[in-house]
């Protein structure tokens, strides 16, 4: 490909080190000596990275960022799971309206469902943060559970589950021993999505803050507006390793493509 | 009684029209019956309705002698083998073939023993471990009618298990399946779109038509002795036409002559004049297409050409009905017919 | 009857969630935002319509987003395009270096720029050395550096999607274009675009979407003197107490993103029918 047709190659080159060099910079400025930013670094050091590690706002939000992917993805398998089975395999009437509400959700900018959650919440009703945080990640992540497991269910012969009852499954047994094992790598694949969608969300969850409670991306980004030191890129990075580990585990367990690979919305 | 499965009178609709009208059918112990038809004809509804699958919105079904109409699938005792197979993909095969036994709570040695048992029937005893996306078509196959039969069903139900096969494998499987039904003795019933399947098979077989039954009865009967045009037609028997005195009548391609028309007449057999519309060639046999007039309207007749050198299309031809093969449908009103007043 | 009530039970919890989580505070917030004892949704939409700081913010965001979509196509397409015919092996490496950055949150992709684009950065120093400009140059804080942030942060999604429609792409109908007598440059035009068209549009038209309604890079990138409608909406949120206005920005940026993706679509629908 590349002796034929030169042009074309070099565009997809200039575009593909487009793509990555702010990942090498990152890196690299996380490994500065200094305290000022620049790129190369002056000096390499694995200093920040000790400081990113103990610095208090980052662990706690890291923490309450875990809770709430963890919270939110469960949510919205254990609610949109059930509702896919019923949709895909009990032909509910106003099937198709069903679908678009439970996808919905993915129609409004995240910014201003992230008010609407703050303005009714937050300021009106007086909800914790950290609640308010799990109910709208668990809407965000809603039409990805529905959609990804969606797929699964329909390339999976629905005579599977004729054949169970057939032979004496009733319907619950239907489901937890054929339905859901079939659909197994769909719901392994959702919530690989789910985690790492709700663990780098921003817009929804910029408003959704209180003196104790904030994700990750939203402190790091309170951190860049206010101090210009490598630390952010220390903590960008371990991200980033964090984000390779994820990618590997998605391969090995129903591969990468197949996940990341339709780009979701 | 000794109808294993009876259908009374179902009837059953899919929004455009009925797919099932008033259906009769029964199963004798030990039976194999075939429901044979073109698609859309129902028969693969009334395999689900005998199944529990679909409920119809009229009449009775019964199993065993008791009304099974409102009793969903899992509480029938059926087996049933299905034409994309449908093996537990996350299961073995010998986990595939326990499942039933599983939801029946046998015991884990008998369990084990009958599996043992049903494997070996099919012929696939080494591959117990195997999953099913290790093992071929056929293979599979064998799996799918391992598990329904290890139940010890009150009636096998087979939904056109050979259609993804490849012709020399459904052959093959075909021959397996009498010989599983015949040990077993289990009361089957089959559906297909295969004639050949259905006759090589069947105790008894039913023609459907439009959610009715055109004709049952033994093979050869159906076969043999068509009633009507439908019947007639589906099982091959091409030249369907009005005699004089006689009715309608069907007649095989491979019992009709087209002979030139200047060949010496045979007083006793029925034949007509026409023009020849095309010849085919078919390796061992040539057949000649003759349109041919009669009282009600010109026929196409089809039939063998046996000195294809002397035809051509445009060109006269005789047609030659071999008496013994000329099958009145009894069940076609009798043409020409007094016009009457409908009432 | 059993069964039609287990298909409920089965849909109900989505739906409830879909009402709490996502109706209700959206009612709330188009009527009577924050427990407002006197809420003007509606005037205060008409106060931001006609406030000609709102409109000229509003102006910047399309504007932005607009050159951003425009080089993400540009750049984006052909990228597509030479993956959907590379060989096996670089297609694999070619879509993961794409689809992989889309795995990280927006701080750190747009983090980059900040040291690229500052007055001692990397860009600037090279633009100096080349002799284009005659001094250090403060590129960051401007709309050229949210650009350019948002055109790397959305491309993947065009090079995917368009990539989809591509892959897509029967390659014997190319081969008939050929057979039949059309040039390299031809057939692209004339076979390839056209069927790649409505795939690519809808990439396109989630490329704009998404760089209207996008936060960190314009925060980051753009400052507070070049406001994008959701660094106003944050701030506002954040600093005022007028939730009427509040919201009234927040419908803005609603209907705009709804029109301006119903606009493209039709268009595209048009464009692919001729």
């Amino acid at each position: 490909m590349i002796r034929r047709r030169p042009v074309l190659s070099l565009l997809t080159l200039a575009a593909v080190v487009f793509l990555l060099f702010p990942i090498v910079v990152v890196v690299g400025v996380a490994l500065s000596r200094g305290d000022v930013l620049t790129f190369p670094p002056s000096g390499l050091s694995l200093r920040w990275f000790g400081e990113a590690l103990t610095y208090q706002p980052f662990t706690d939000s890291l923490v309450t960022s875990a809770v709430v992917a963890a919270a939110a993805t469960v949510i919205a398998l254990a609610v949109g799971v059930p509702a896919t089975y019923a949709v895909h395999r009990r032909s509910p009437r106003g099937r198709r309206l069903l679908q678009t509400v439970f996808l919905s959700p993915l129609i409004v900018p995240e910014l201003v469902l992230g008010f609407a959650l703050f303005q009714l919440f937050l300021v009106r009703a007086g909800f914790d943060a950290l609640a308010a945080l799990i109910i709208g990640h668990s809407v965000l992540l809603l039409p990805y559970a529905v959609r990804v497991t969606g797929a699964s269910l329909e390339q999976a012969d629905p005579a599977l589950e004729e054949a169970a009852a057939g032979l004496g499954a009733g319907p619950v047994r239907t489901f937890f021993g054929v339905t859901l094992p079939v659909i197994a790598p769909g719901i392994v694949s959702a919530t690989i999505l789910s985690l790492l969608t709700s663990f780098n969300n921003v817009p929804m969850s910029l408003l959704l803050t209180s003196r104790s409670v904030q994700t990750l991306p939203v402190a790091m980004l309170e951190y860049v507006q206010t101090s210009f030191t490598p630390m952010i890129a220390a903590v960008s990075t371990l991200l980033l390793l964090l984000t390779i580990g994820v990618a590997l585990v998605t391969e090995r367990l129903v591969g990468f493509q197949r996940v990341f690979g339709r780009s979701a919305p | 009684m000794n109808h294993v499965v009876e259908l009374r009178g179902v009837g059953h609709n899919f929004g455009a029209g009925p797919v099932l009208a008033d259906l009769d059918l029964a199963v004798d112990r030990g039976e194999f019956l075939a429901l044979l038809g073109p698609s859309g004809c129902g028969k693969s509804t009334t395999l689900r309705v005998i199944a529990g699958y679909l409920r119809p919105a009229e009449g009775q079904v019964l199993i065993g002698g008791r009304d099974a109409t409102r009793v969903p699938p899992q509480r029938r005792n059926i087996g049933m083998v299905f034409q994309s197979y449908a093996l537990f993909p996350h299961l073995s095969v010998a986990e595939n073939v326990a499942f039933g036994l599983r939801m029946r709570k046998v015991g884990k040695l008998e369990r084990t023993r009958r599996v043992g048992e049903a494997l070996e029937l099919v012929g696939l005893g080494q591959l117990a471990a195997r999953k099913p996306g290790q093992l071929s078509g056929g293979q599979q196959q064998r799996v799918a009618l391992a598990r329904a039969v290890v139940i010890r069903p009150d009636v096998l139900l087979l939904d056109e298990p050979l259609s993804n096969l490849d012709a020399r494998l459904r052959i093959q499987l075909r021959s397996e399946l009498a010989r599983v039904q015949r040990e077993t003795g289990l009361t089957a019933v089959l559906v297909t779109h295969d004639q050949e399947e259905a006759l090589a098979l069947a105790d008894r077989m039913a023609v459907l038509r439009d959610g009715r039954i055109a004709q049952q009865g033994s093979p050869r009967e159906v076969f043999e002795r068509p009633r009507n045009r439908f019947v007639a037609q589906f099982l091959g028997y091409e030249n369907v036409l009005a005699l004089p005195d006689r009715g309608e009548v069907a007649v095989r391609p491979e019992h009709v002559r087209i002979e030139a028309a200047d060949a010496a007449a045979d007083p006793s057999a029925v034949s007509f004049e026409g023009v020849v519309d095309e010849l085919t060639y078919r390796g061992t046999h040539t057949t000649a297409t003759v349109t041919v007039p009669l009282p009600a309207g010109p026929v196409a007749l089809r039939g063998i050409a046996l000195s294809p050198g002397a035809l051509a299309p445009g060109r006269a031809a005789r047609v030659v009905l071999s008496e013994p093969a000329i099958v009145p449908l009894l069940d076609e009103p009798h043409r020409p017919v007094l016009e009457e007043n409908p009432v | 009857m059993r069964s039609r009530l287990a298909t409920v039970a089965l849909l109900l919890p989505a739906v409830v969630l879909v009402l709490v989580g996502f109706v209700y505070p959206y009612l709330t917030m188009l009527v009577a935002p924050a427990a407002n004892p006197h809420p003007d949704v509606p005037g205060a939409l008409v106060n931001a319509v006609t406030d000609p700081y709102v409109v000229d913010i509003v102006a910047r965001t399309v504007r932005v987003a607009g050159m951003a979509t425009v080089l993400s196509v540009a750049f984006g397409f052909p990228v597509a395009w030479a993956i959907s015919r590379a060989s096996a092996r670089w297609r694999g490496a070619l879509l993961l270096a794409v689809t992989f950055p889309l795995l990280l949150s927006t701080v750190v992709r747009s983090f980059a720029w900040i040291v690229l684009l500052g007055r001692d950065g990397l860009l600037s120093k090279a633009l100096w050395a080349v002799g284009i400009t005659s001094g250090p140059t403060q590129l960051l804080y401007t709309e050229f550096a949210m650009v350019l942030g948002l055109t790397q942060l959305f491309m993947p999604l065009l090079v995917l999607t368009a990539y989809s429609s591509l892959a897509g792409l029967d390659p014997t109908i190319e081969e008939a274009a050929r057979g039949m007598g059309a040039r390299g440059g031809a057939v692209f035009a004339r076979v390839v675009l056209p069927l790649a068209l409505p795939g690519t549009a809808v990439g396109a038209i989630l490329v704009f979407a998404g760089c209207m309604t996008a936060y960190t890079t314009p925060s980051l990138l753009g400052g507070t003197r070049n406001r994008t409608l959701a660094t106003l909406l944050y701030q506002e949120a954040n600093t005022s107490l007028d939730w009427s206005a509040v919201s009234a920005l927040a419908i803005i940026m609603t209907l705009l993103v709804l029109l301006v993706t119903m606009a493209m679509t039709r268009i595209s629908a048009i464009g692919a029918r001729r």
